[in-house]
């Protein structure tokens, strides 16, 4: 089951690039809440309690209960982490989605699959696990969300698959991915031919589509 | 045969914009281990193709790898010695434009110190930093 921590948040009024830079530089992230029936909601979370948060989560699956406070009126939702964003070359944190859920409902969302074990195609004989599928779509109650999905894959032999109708999932929850999907296949390990016989159209480049072509007039004079 | 389009609707590209931080091809997608690039530049057909080499020998052709980047476009040249004057010069060779964050290499099935060791052999034959990362802690 994916765990439950508390994070801290408060209202934001900035929004736009500007005010979220400042907001930025001052150790903060600015986050939305939505979802629920409710009004979406900008927040403000601190950059250190939500990269510890993310830092030590085996996947970005959590359950937070965030806790608003706006003044002296304190409220609690509980939210699912939705969505991270990151920048794209230093990894900080730029802005989070929280999606409210409540706990009789059911969610649907998105696990992580992992393999466990070494398979027995590629111990013997050489083979390549592929994994198809990095993620899987579920439904469950907020109780019962795992953090993630790990596969044993030892038993598999060469050309053989775990499709999503294999997996064992835990108590509570529900694939709504398509069953026929393949998660998991050793593969046959190929040789990579070198391109050789193609080499000698190299030299003249692609073929280009829209090549002007002789005026019908111009070709008569010559 | 080098990496090159195999039609194009016009042989001579302008040069175009290399401007901020990539947006697109910035996750790991395919593998497990990834090379980003830190820095902005046009990465050569060629250079593809050395790296290419180099990341499957080192990989002792286990594993797979997924080359993320396409040179779509062209460069041209002109003769050396020639006047200036008389248009634009020939097509030369072929760039994949790249911006910092850009995912170049993904590798999966071999074990993360072959990973590592394949892609700084790589990364040598490119013309930029670039970083070693994981589908765990690619962003």
């Amino acid at each position: 089951m994916a765990k439950q921590v508390k994070l801290s948040a408060r209202p934001r009024a900035d929004v736009g690039r500007n005010s979220v830079k400042h907001l930025r530089s001052r150790g903060l992230v600015p986050a939305v809440v939505y979802g629920h029936k409710d009004q979406p909601a900008n927040l403000e979370v601190q950059q250190r309690e939500i990269s510890a948060l993310l830092s030590h989560a085996v996947g970005e699956n959590i359950l937070v209960e965030l806790v608003i406070a706006d003044g002296s009126n304190v409220s609690n939702k509980l939210s699912l982490i939705q969505e991270v964003q990151h920048h794209p070359v230093r990894g900080d944190i730029l802005h989070v989605d929280f999606l409210e859920v409540a706990m009789d409902e059911v969610l649907h969302t998105e696990v992580p699959i992992e393999p466990t074990g070494e398979a027995d195609g590629v111990k013997n004989y050489g083979g390549l696990l592929e994994q198809s599928l990095r993620s899987l779509h579920i439904e469950c109650l907020p109780k019962d969300l795992p953090e993630i999905i790990r596969v044993d894959v030892s038993a598999l032999g060469l050309n053989q698959s775990i499709h999503v109708r294999d997996l064992v999932l835990p108590e509570g929850v529900k694939a709504t991915s398509d069953g026929d999907l393949t998660v998991f296949i050793v593969a046959e390990s190929k040789v990579e031919a070198e391109p050789v016989a193609a080499a000698a159209d190299a030299s003249k480049g692609p073929e280009v589509i829209k090549e002007k072509k002789p005026a019908e007039g111009e070709a008569a004079k010559k | 045969m080098p990496l090159m389009p195999k039609r194009v609707k016009y042989r001579k590209t302008q040069r175009g914009s290399r401007s901020g931080t990539a947006s697109r091809n910035i996750n790991i997608d395919f593998g497990e281990f990834g090379l980003q690039t830190l820095e902005r530049a046009w990465i050569t057909n060629t250079q593809i193709e050395a790296a290419r080499v180099a990341l499957t020998r080192n990989m002792k052709r286990k594993g797979k790898l997924w080359i993320r980047i396409f040179p779509d476009k062209s460069v041209t040249a002109r003769p050396p010695e020639t006047r200036m004057g008389k248009g634009k010069g020939q097509p030369e060779y072929w760039v994949a434009t790249v911006r910092p964050g850009n995912i170049l290499f993904e590798l999966d099935g071999i074990s993360e110190t072959v990973a590592r060791e394949s892609l700084r052999l790589a990364a040598n034959k490119l013309p930029i930093r670039t970083k070693f990362v994981t589908r765990h802690h690619a962003s």
